[in-house]
Formats: structure tokens, C-alpha cells, sequence
């Protein structure tokens, strides 16, 4: 007969054997990050058996963290791996103000300002230092006629500049407020000390916006600078 | 015994003794009915870290060759990180992690072997210490 405790020990070494990549995995994850973060704005897309095993949000986690990084992972009732990451990597767990990763899954959205607020930003000397943040959304698109991103309540505007955009790239986003915008604003107000940021869905696609991006964010009818 | 102080003696522990209790272990059924391997031995590399006597300010050695395992046994996760690259020797040391967190009985073997191991890591030290103790130098300050 199975207990419990069994049952529960194989449920970890499945989530455990699905958050260890392997080398090619990691590269491909890896260059994604680089070229989302290299341009940002444009949309990639994880590879489909990766979408399958685990949540995107944790993807870039898993491929950064080894056991001299130290992560932070939003939990929720619905959403627990902080533990099976851990074991995966050997990463050490930490609180938010002391985190270099940091992933907020979909499910912890409302998580977003306060780590956003209290994520290690570094310094002018040792921008290094700031965090990598992870968020994930419910949709990234880069059509503005997108009718599902169009018709929420929540889709954001996002008008992108800086470097690695050629004048302006313009992307829709939908699961985060704009309060969480102005927060990242403040965080990223010292450049080159400030947060990187990843966006990802459950449907595989990732969207970066490093520190350096300039960010007008609008939502509905208003208009408002985010960075 | 607290668990980081149990963790450390079972990665100075000798391979033969940290092998032998846990086949001993796993020669009871419950033991080996419910063992799942969280993460098998895998080698890898990290970074040794030093404390230097005078400031007291730590720095980077150089890279170690190390190997890790994760076990559980009913839900209890056992770990374990030795130095060199026995992955059999990591195994059994997370498996006697587990088995410490699972069962008190077996909790006091596992206490007993890292007594030991604190005991002859102590002897160590202090015959290394009497074989330095003839380079000593004392300095006399000037007023």
C-alpha cells in the first residue's frame, strides 16, 4: 500500500526530475533569455517540451541558478517548487531583499509591487548586483488587434525604446497593473543599478526588459511614463 | 544533533563507515520499500570558501570537486555533499541523512558515527597542532 509520505516523496522526485535540464535545455533556455533581453520587445518562445514539463516562469531560474546563487520563489497554495528548484540546482533559498533570481508566478501576481520594491538593485559601482526577476503573465502579444489582450480590463500598453529597439517597439501585456510599472520605474531610476525583467506565459513565451529600456505604459485611455 | 552540524560530519565521515551503516539500513524493508532518489550523485565543481585568522574576511580558495545527493524515504529528504567524486559513498551519506530524520533508533546511529567522526577530526587537529607548535613565534612589542 502507498502512504501518504510516499506518495508525496514521488510527486517531489517527479517535479524535481522535470526542473533538471539538460545541457542542451540549458542553452537553448539560456539563448532565449539573451536575445529577449538583447531585444526587447520581441517575443520568443520556449521550446514545447519544456512548456510541457514545468511552469515557463521557472525556466530562467533553473538555467541561472547554481549553488552560489541565491533564489526566491513566490509561493502560493496552488504554487510550491521553491523546494523542488532547490533541490534541482542546489541554489540557496532567500528572502526578497537579498535574492539575485527572483520568479512571481501568474499566481502570485498581486506580489508583484512589493518585490519589485525590496529586490536588490545593486550599485552604480557593482550593477551586477541587481536582481533578475521573472514574472509571469497571462498574455504577451505583439499585435495590437490581439482581441483577448484587447478586451481585458488588466491589458497594458507597453511603448518600448532604448537600447536594443529601433525607435519604438509596441507590446501588449495582460496580468500585470500599472502600479507594478511605476514600481519598476522606481527601481530602475539609477541606472545602471536596477532590475532585469523577464515576462512569460504558461503558453511558452518570454519577453525581456532590461533595466536600460525606456517604458510608456498605457492603459485604457491614459498615457504613463514607466521608466 | 542539528542537522548542519550532522550534514558536515557525514561529508568528513570515512567512506568505508558511512557505506557500511547504510546497507545496514537498507537491509530493513521499510528502508528500502520506500526510498526514492530525489537527485541522483552528480558531480560538479563549486567554490571553496576560506576564512582568513587575522581579519577574519573570507576568500575564494579555488574550485573543489564535489558530488551531491537527495534522497527521501516516507516524505523524510536526506542530503548530502562530499568532497572528491564517489558517488556512492553521496549516496549513502543522504541516505543517512533520511534514515536520521525518519526513525530516532536509527537517528543515534547516525548520531554515533558523527561523534566519531568529530572525535578523530579533533585528534587531528590537535596532533597537526602540537607539530606546528615548535614554529611558533612569539612577538614582543615595543613600548
Amino acid at each position: 500500500m502507498t502512504s501518504d509520505l510516499d506518495t508525496d516523496s514521488r510527486q517531489y522526485a517527479a517535479k524535481v526530475a522535470a526542473c533538471r535540464f539538460n545541457a542542451l535545455e540549458s542553452q537553448a533556455v539560456f539563448k532565449l533569455m539573451l536575445e529577449a533581453l538583447s531585444r526587447p520587445g520581441l517575443i520568443e518562445q520556449f521550446p514545447l517540451e519544456i512548456q510541457h514539463r514545468l511552469p515557463c516562469v521557472l525556466a530562467p531560474v533553473i538555467v541561472l541558478a547554481d549553488v552560489e546563487t541565491r533564489i526566491h520563489i513566490a509561493q502560493t497554495s496552488q504554487f510550491n517548487w521553491e523546494s523542488a528548484l532547490i533541490s534541482a540546482t542546489g541554489a540557496r533559498p532567500s528572502v526578497i531583499s537579498t535574492a539575485d533570481l527572483i520568479a512571481i508566478p501568474l499566481e502570485a501576481a498581486e506580489l508583484i509591487s512589493q518585490v519589485l520594491e525590496s529586490a536588490p538593485r545593486g550599485t552604480a559601482l557593482a550593477p551586477e548586483h541587481g536582481a533578475r526577476v521573472i514574472i509571469g503573465v497571462r498574455r504577451i502579444s505583439s499585435h495590437e488587434a490581439e482581441p483577448a489582450i484587447k478586451e481585458s480590463s488588466h491589458g497594458l500598453k507597453l511603448r518600448l525604446s532604448g537600447p536594443g529597439v529601433k525607435d519604438e517597439r509596441i507590446v501588449w501585456v495582460d496580468g500585470i497593473s500599472l502600479q507594478d510599472f511605476q514600481t519598476l520605474q522606481r527601481s530602475n531610476a539609477h541606472f545602471p543599478s536596477g532590475i532585469d525583467v523577464w515576462m512569460t506565459t504558461d503558453n511558452g513565451q518570454i519577453l525581456g526588459l532590461p533595466r536600460s529600456t525606456h517604458i510608456v505604459v498605457e492603459e485604457h485611455s491614459s498615457k504613463q511614463e514607466a521608466h | 544533533m542539528d542537522r548542519n552540524r550532522r550534514t558536515e560530519l557525514l561529508a568528513a565521515s570515512q567512506s568505508q563507515e558511512v557505506r557500511q551503516l547504510a546497507e545496514t539500513f537498507l537491509s530493513e524493508r521499510a528502508i528500502a520499500e520506500e526510498l526514492h532518489v530525489i537527485c541522483p550523485p552528480e558531480i560538479g565543481m563549486i567554490m571553496m570558501q576560506v576564512r582568513e585568522p587575522v581579519c577574519r574576511e573570507r576568500f575564494h580558495l579555488g574550485e573543489v570537486v564535489v558530488t551531491r545527493a537527495e534522497v527521501a524515504i516516507a516524505g523524510f529528504r536526506g542530503w548530502a555533499v562530499r568532497a572528491g567524486s564517489d558517488r556512492e559513498t553521496a549516496l549513502a551519506a543522504a541516505l543517512l541523512d533520511a534514515c536520521a530524520e525518519y526513525d530516532s533508533k536509527m537517528a543515534n546511529q547516525v548520531t554515533e558515527l558523527c561523534d566519531l567522526t568529530a572525535q578523530r577530526i579533533a585528534a587531528d587537529e590537535r596532533s597537526e597542532w602540537q607539530e606546528l607548535l615548535a614554529t611558533a613565534v612569539a612577538f614582543e612589542e615595543l613600548d
